[in-house]
């Protein structure tokens, strides 16, 4: 439950990790690397919107009920259980569409692999590259670069 | 647990999958591994069909090669426990990608100098795609690619090592 959803005089819920995994470290280094996003629209939108997982997953932050920012993780239409989409539009001077996968375990949102949207082609391979990243998860099989 | 573990049905698909990539001249320790990988990871499992559905659209089928040697080299790389490495600040990022690619040009000139991407790709056994997708990105390479590359090439480690790996 997001601190935005705490009832009046409930102590608010503890914060989960987001954890940055090595995917996604190397996947921001090569975006920003692109030019994908520029540094304000990390500061200002991407960043910000990231860390309302601290809030929890599902979040009761407004945004998350838009399926244009937030929505499970699809493989063809079959959902990808665990598994969400955090989504950008018309980013960058390419306005292109970002998407970033994360993994929900136990209290823990852990980012995975970012990538442009760039046709179904592309999006058929990072979820199958995403299950990849989530079983390694699921073993404890990751690198951790740090949490937000 | 593995949440995506392949089901049996697609395991017996994955036998079809294999004799078309045979077919199609991608090299066989490439389609082992793939394969070995795939009976158990479904991810793996989802890429090699996606790779079959890619027909003749070869740009698409070397996407697919590169993602499932990614794949292969995340479980070759994982750590048996989660394992902390140090954050990198985003306003680092982009200096970290200079110096990678930096590195990465002068890697290059190696590979060319050994007949080029195609002719290295060959001798290390690392897929063709994989090796330009390294090449051209400036992602971390792996430490475990650059070895393959001084193994193929009779390189020392000096003229290998990289002050960003993974």
């Amino acid at each position: 439950m997001s601190q935005a959803g705490t009832p009046p005089g409930s102590q608010p819920p503890t914060p989960w990790d987001v954890v940055i995994t090595e995917w996604a470290l190397s996947s921001y280094l090569a975006l920003k690397h692109q030019q994908v996003f520029t540094d304000q629209e990390y500061r200002t939108k991407l960043r910000p919107d990231v860390e309302l997982l601290r809030g929890g997953i599902p979040s009761l932050d407004p945004k998350f009920g838009n399926s244009k920012f937030w929505g499970p993780a699809k493989q063809g239409n079959v959902v990808v259980p665990d598994g969400y989409k955090m989504k950008w539009h018309q980013l960058g001077p390419g306005q292109i569409q970002l998407r970033l996968p994360v993994m929900s375990g136990s209290k823990m949102a852990f980012l995975c692999e970012a990538y442009v949207k760039a046709n179904a082609a592309t999006e058929a391979r990072k979820m199958a590259r995403f299950k990849t990243h989530m079983n390694l998860i699921s073993q404890g099989r990751y690198v951790y670069r740090g949490k937000l | 647990m593995i949440p995506f573990r392949t089901t049996p049905d697609q395991v017996l698909k994955l036998a079809t999958i294999v004799l078309e990539m045979e077919k199609a001249g991608v090299d066989r320790s490439f389609i082992y591994d793939a394969d070995e990988l795939a009976r158990k990871d479904q991810g793996v499992f989802d890429l090699m069909a996606l790779w079959v559905d890619a027909g003749s659209d070869q740009a698409e089928r070397d996407e697919i090669i590169a993602d499932i040697q990614e794949s292969i080299d995340d479980y070759a790389d994982a750590p048996p426990v989660p394992l902390k490495k140090p954050y990198i600040r985003y306003d680092q990022l982009e200096d970290v990608a200079q110096r990678v690619m930096a590195e990465k040009a002068k890697l290059r000139q190696i590979v060319d100098k050994h007949g080029g991407v195609s002719a290295v790709a060959q001798k290390s056994g690392i897929p063709q795609p994989s090796l330009s997708r390294m090449l051209n990105s400036p992602s971390v390479p792996r430490r475990s690619t650059l070895y393959k590359i001084a193994e193929a090439l009779d390189l020392s480690e000096t003229e290998i090592a990289m002050e960003w790996t993974r």
